[in-house]
């Protein structure tokens, strides 16, 4: 039956490529008309999907006559004049500035001048954020802003020179200087190469390219969905994320990211300006964020950038999709656990405005397919089932689950100038879990009551960002941001309790509601000189979590807490020779809880050792945290996320961080070796965590403490045309010390002393194919080292089970490997992509935590047996993907 | 050349050696002391290798007396016995590092009122005792045990004093009728006297309601094991 299956899908493959775009021949006669009138004619007449700067080439006029000719040669013929190529792309021809411009007067041969402008996709007009600019002969180099915007000053005479810009993903742009205009800004237009391998810049150095180092230390990653897909069944973000070294790849979670060691609530994740407290779809699964709405990433294991702050281990900025400037596009995605759909459209005709829609919708509700089934098994099996070391399938069970997500992002662009740019971002979401389970009574001691639990679950996410930027001129702009952040959970159960002494029926219910909200404002200012990028500017934070719970029986807590965080900021990029970049920056906060003032000094020191082949960076940053998570959501018990901030017994969490970085990169080779070093102090943890069973443990008990953190990351990376490797070995030890714990150091439950991550990529004529493999020891678990019987006066002895050292025992190795194979094709204008993926392909048995279950035992003294069951971590797992872009 | 390899040393610099009391082997402390007594106490290892921490016991005038170990066993090396209302400090060196329990044990407790020395069974005229009330705090637990070597049982079925008094007791009187004992002869009933923290303990109940192994009882701060301070009182009762 599954051979069948494929074979039909296989058929059904090949007829649609088959069914490729074929266009007419182009017949017509025109006569001194404008390259943008006769490309819009064609457009309408034909049928033709071109993409093209129409103010640009309304600049060139063209006389000529076509009969039947095909329309690739009546562009040649139409472009022959002009300083401009085609291509064909998915179905789209795009117009883009070739290289053979005119030569023009070297105006830039004046002494100190400044070249800037923007980057931009020349397919949507979408500006490229984080894309490089670089003059390959004189090794300078700068990245763009998060809307694509560069700023090059030049002080010598560059006409040699040659500029690339250069964003992954895409054609790299190469055009001599001396055809530049420099009168002006520039625009320059990249066009998209979908089979280009090489989707990962690195400390702002495309893999591939030979553009020098520049800017802060820093990963840029594109998301590319197939890679993101290499996860739980949904496209992730954070995934790619986690693919990196020193981001901890084997906890199958996304909530939070495990940053050389953090707590995950230390690294802090934002979405166009505004943070996201949850994370996460389905308990921790997959993130919450769709992976299509998001157009680049960029994340910075040691927070260097002034700008940042608020959390102690890293940061994981995305930058959303504005929406398409030329035409109006739109995609339906179908995968095993959710549909989405996404449209994007220009709200002008002259390119200022675009707006982005994007949704997306569980399908658990309608189909129970094998990845749903899989990873609820896993949750369920992981906190509420009991007895046995396979996994239960909950589906079986007289209580059904339910399971829901859904999620929508939306994006504002207006661009009323060159120098003007304006961003609204809007992000809701929602999970709803319903589930019901029995107790465990046969396996009590004594068989006092029968329980059924009922849980509900609603969470709520939403955000919005508003985002303004002003040029004022070629050297100086400002950027001012608003964001909102705003959490609710609802966390309702009811226990149905039958006495089976006094054969009583009774009822509980506990309700629990969790509040967070976080407005920011931040204004700040950049602007550069020869030598020196100032940033300086100032943010506000007022943050308010509350903590409702009531229950049937007397407990009714109510807990609230409001903060406000002022911060003062100020940083320097400074070139004191071409081979030195030496950042320099402080962050002055003002806490208005405690009254007291905070500094957090960041300094990165970057040498090129061998310019454009060698580098060295010295890192040494101080980050403070005013919130932490002090408990994670668990399923069992209903558990939420809790977050307290730094008032009463919650500490200002401050982190000093050392970290020294090589990196070496030859033709397609890049290697980078990084070595750091942390100290965390006031670190709060969830003291039940090291406790025999914490796995699915549901207290809360706060601890404070310090954590002492040294590793060393290394990354190879190499690429070609149609291949591309990464492999990633990351070693970490680390110390936390919490005193109400235990005297001497433990280790979190998140702490992996190796991790490799081997990945490898192929891609050839819409055919792709990737894999990637995980290899980690252990997680740290609490064992069971005995028992002790205690002689208690008056009353019978008590068997006391003795736990051994908090999380000093370990499961065996993590192995993972999973695969995604895809298939790209057009049809008609219309481009079609099927995935196919599998999680944990060969069924490899990982375990997560270790649970202690008692059995009664009435032949023993003590009465009771223990049985050791091991947690599993998710198996095999397939999943398809459709999408259907237009 | 030389800026890489003075940042290199530095860097080396920085990596401390390990901390000894980070091994992975844990051990727990467990006692019972209870009033005119030679303390002793048990430490388990999880390695086994129990007699490398130290145990000290330091009396509320500042003196201190040490333990002796044998086999794992812990016995206070002292003519001197805790007497009842006395705080002491025990002090014990575990494996991550040295453990203070303050101990207080309870107040004396002296019988107030006994109605009758001896149980007749004929008559089955229960014997009414009563001893000093402690107050909110304290909690008390009940022992009877026959002090016969060659005990004469008094009937096929077993006296229900254990199953009555399997736990602490806030009152503090106690009627003993003839059904709660198993033997004939002389009797000690030991009245201990407890703080109420301690009463957890017996109420431990090693599973949830999930059939989960639960967490181990501990009362010691940073550390494994639980230890309790105790005061007794013994009355002799003759059952004929």
């Amino acid at each position: 039956m599954r051979l069948r299956i494929a074979q039909i899908a296989l058929l059904i493959i090949i007829q649609l490529s088959a069914w490729a775009q074929t266009t007419a021949p182009v017949t017509g006669s025109y006569r001194n008309q404008t390259l943008s009138e006769i490309l819009s004619q064609w457009s309408g007449d034909y049928d033709l999907a071109f993409a093209f700067d129409s103010y640009e080439l309304s600049k060139y006029k063209c006389t000529a006559e076509f009969r039947a000719q095909p329309i690739e040669e009546a562009l040649a013929v139409l472009l022959a004049d002009s300083p401009f190529a085609f291509r064909q792309l998915d179905g789209t021809f795009v117009i883009y500035p070739s290289a053979k411009a005119e030569p023009l007067a070297a105006k830039l041969k004046a002494v100190e001048q400044t070249l800037s402008g923007n980057i931009v996709d020349a397919l949507s007009g979408e500006s490229l954020p984080f894309a490089v600019v670089a003059l390959l002969r004189a090794g300078k180099s700068a990245n763009c802003d998060e809307f694509g915007n560069f700023s090059l000053i030049i002080s010598d005479d560059y006409a040699p020179d040659t500029l690339v810009a250069a964003y992954v993903g895409y054609s790299t742009l190469q055009w001599p200087l001396s055809d530049l205009p420099a009168d002006k800004e520039l625009r320059l237009s990249l066009v998209p190469q979908s089979t280009i391998l090489g989707d990962v810049m690195v400390e702002g150095r495309v893999v591939r390219s030979d553009a020098p180092s520049s800017g802060l230390p820093g990963i840029f990653i594109k998301p590319d969905e197939e890679q993101a897909r290499l996860g739980m069944g949904e496209a992730d973000v954070f995934r790619l994320a986690q693919q990196q070294a020193g981001v901890a790849g084997s906890l199958e979670m996304s909530n939070g990211l495990v940053i050389r060691g953090g707590a995950p609530d230390q690294s802090l994740l934002m979405m166009d300006g505004f943070t996201v407290y949850h994370q996460d779809h389905f308990f921790g699964m997959f993130s919450a964020i769709n992976a299509y709405a998001v157009k680049s990433m960029r994340l910075q294991k040691t927070i260097v950038d002034v700008e940042h702050g608020g959390r102690a281990s890293g940061v994981l900025e995305l930058w959303g999709k504005e929406g398409d400037l030329r035409r109006p596009s739109g995609r339906i995605e179908c995968g095993t656990l959710s549909i989405s759909g996404a449209v994007e459209a220009p709200l002008d005709s002259s390119g200022k405005a675009s707006v982005f829609l994007c949704g997306r919708r569980s399908l658990t509700n309608a189909v129970s397919s094998p990845a749903y089934r899989e990873l609820f098994n896993t949750l369920y099996s992981g906190a509420v089932a009991y007895g046995s070391n396979t996994k239960v399938d909950a589906f079986n069970l007289n209580f059904k689950p339910s399971v829901q997500f859904q999620d929508i992002n939306a994006k504002f662009t207006y661009q009323p100038g060159a120098k003007t740019h304006i961003n609204l971002s809007l992000y809701a979401s929602r999970d709803d879990m319903e589930f019901a389970y029995a107790d465990t009574a046969d396996s009590q001691l004594i068989d006092v009551v029968d329980v059924r639990y009922s849980d509900e679950t609603a969470k709520t996410n939403r955000g919005m960002a508003l985002r303004w930027q002003q040029r004022y001129n070629e050297r100086v702009q400002s950027n001012t941001v608003i964001g909102l952040s705003l959490f609710e959970g609802n966390y309702f159960s009811t226990d149905s309790i039958t006495n089976n002494l006094f054969l009583l029926d009774t009822n509980q219910f506990s309700s629990r509601e969790i509040g967070l909200r976080d407005l920011s404002i931040k204004h700040q200012w950049q602007w550069s000189q020869p030598t020196h990028e100032w940033k300086a500017g100032a943010s506000l934070n007022a943050i308010r979590t509350t903590d409702d719970w009531r229950s049937s029986l007397p407990v009714i807590e109510s807990k609230e807490q409001a903060a406000t965080l002022l911060t003062l900021f100020a940083g320097d990029s400074w070139r004191p020779r071409k081979n030195w970049m030496i950042y320099h920056g402080n962050r002055l906060s003002f806490y208005r809880e405690r009254k007291q003032l905070y500094l957090e000094p960041r300094i990165a020191v970057d040498w090129q050792v061998i310019p454009k082949r060698v580098n060295m960076r010295l890192t040494a940053i101080k980050s403070l945290q005013f919130v932490q998570r002090t408990s994670s959501q668990n399923l069992y018990q209903n558990a939420p996320d809790v977050w307290q901030l730094a008032i009463e017994d919650v500490p200002v969490l401050k982190s000093h961080q050392l970290a020294l970085a090589f990196i070496w990169r030859l033709e397609m080779w890049s290697i980078e070796l990084e070595g750091y070093r942390k100290w965390n102090q006031g670190q709060v943890t969830n003291a039940q965590s090291f406790m025999l069973n914490a796995g699915s443990s549901a207290g809360n008990t706060a601890v404070a403490g310090n954590a002492d953190y040294y590793g060393v990351d290394f990354q190879l990376g190499w690429s070609s045309v149609n291949h591309k490797v990464l492999l990633n070995y990351s070693w970490m030890d680390a110390r936390a010390h919490y005193p109400a714990v235990s005297a001497g150091a433990i280790r979190e439950w998140y702490y992996r002393n190796h991790e490799v991550k081997a990945n490898y990529r192929w891609a050839y004529k819409g055919w792709s194919c990737s894999v990637i493999q995980v290899v980690t020891d252990g997680a740290p678990y609490t064992a069971l080292a005995g028992f002790y019987t205690l002689n208690l006066p008056g009353s019978e002895d008590r068997v006391l089970p003795i736990a051994g050292s908090p999380s000093a025992a370990q499961t065996p190795w993590y192995l993972r490997t999973d695969v995604i194979a895809g298939y790209e094709w057009n049809w008609g204008a219309h481009r079609m992509t099927l995935n196919a993926a599998v999680y944990n392909v060969f069924n490899r048995t990982n375990i997560r935590a270790v649970q202690y279950i008692v059995t009664p035992n009435g032949e023993n003294s003590a009465g009771y047996d223990v049985v050791e069951r091991s947690i599993q971590m998710i198996g095999r797992m397939p999943t398809v993907h459709l999408s259907w872009q237009f | 050349m030389r800026r890489l390899a003075y940042i290199t040393l530095l860097l080396m610099a920085c990596n401390r050696e390990p901390d000894p009391s980070e091994s992975s082997d844990r051990c727990a402390l467990y006692a019972v002391f209870e009033t005119g007594k030679t303390p002793q106490a048990d430490v388990v290892c999880t390695d086994g290798n129990a007699n490398s921490n130290g145990l000290r016991w330091l009396w509320s005038d500042g003196s201190m007396d040490a333990f002796v170990v044998a086999n794992s066993h812990w016995t206070l090396d002292t003519e001197r016995l805790p007497q009842p209302g006395e705080a002491v400090l025990l002090q014990w060196d575990g494996t991550h590092g040295t453990t203070d329990v303050l101990l207080e044990f309870p107040p004396a407790i002296v019988l107030e009122s006994l109605s009758a020395d001896t149980l007749f069974l004929e008559q089955n005229q229960p014997i009414d005792v009563q001893w000093t009330d402690l107050g909110d705090d304290y909690e008390f637990v009940l022992s009877l045990q026959c002090l016969e070597e060659n005990a004469t049982p008094i009937d096929v079925i077993p006296g229900n004093f254990d199953a009555l008094h399997n736990g602490p007791q806030v009152g503090n009187t106690l009627s003993l009728e003839s059904q709660n004992f198993t033997f004939l002869g002389t009797h000690r009933l030991v009245i201990y006297a407890l703080n109420r923290a301690f009463t957890d303990v017996y109420f431990f109940d090693p599973s949830d309601i999930r059939g989960l192994l639960k967490m181990p009882i501990s009362n010691l701060p940073g550390s494994n094991g639980y230890v309790m301070s105790v005061t007794a009182l013994e009355v002799t009762i003759e059952v004929e």
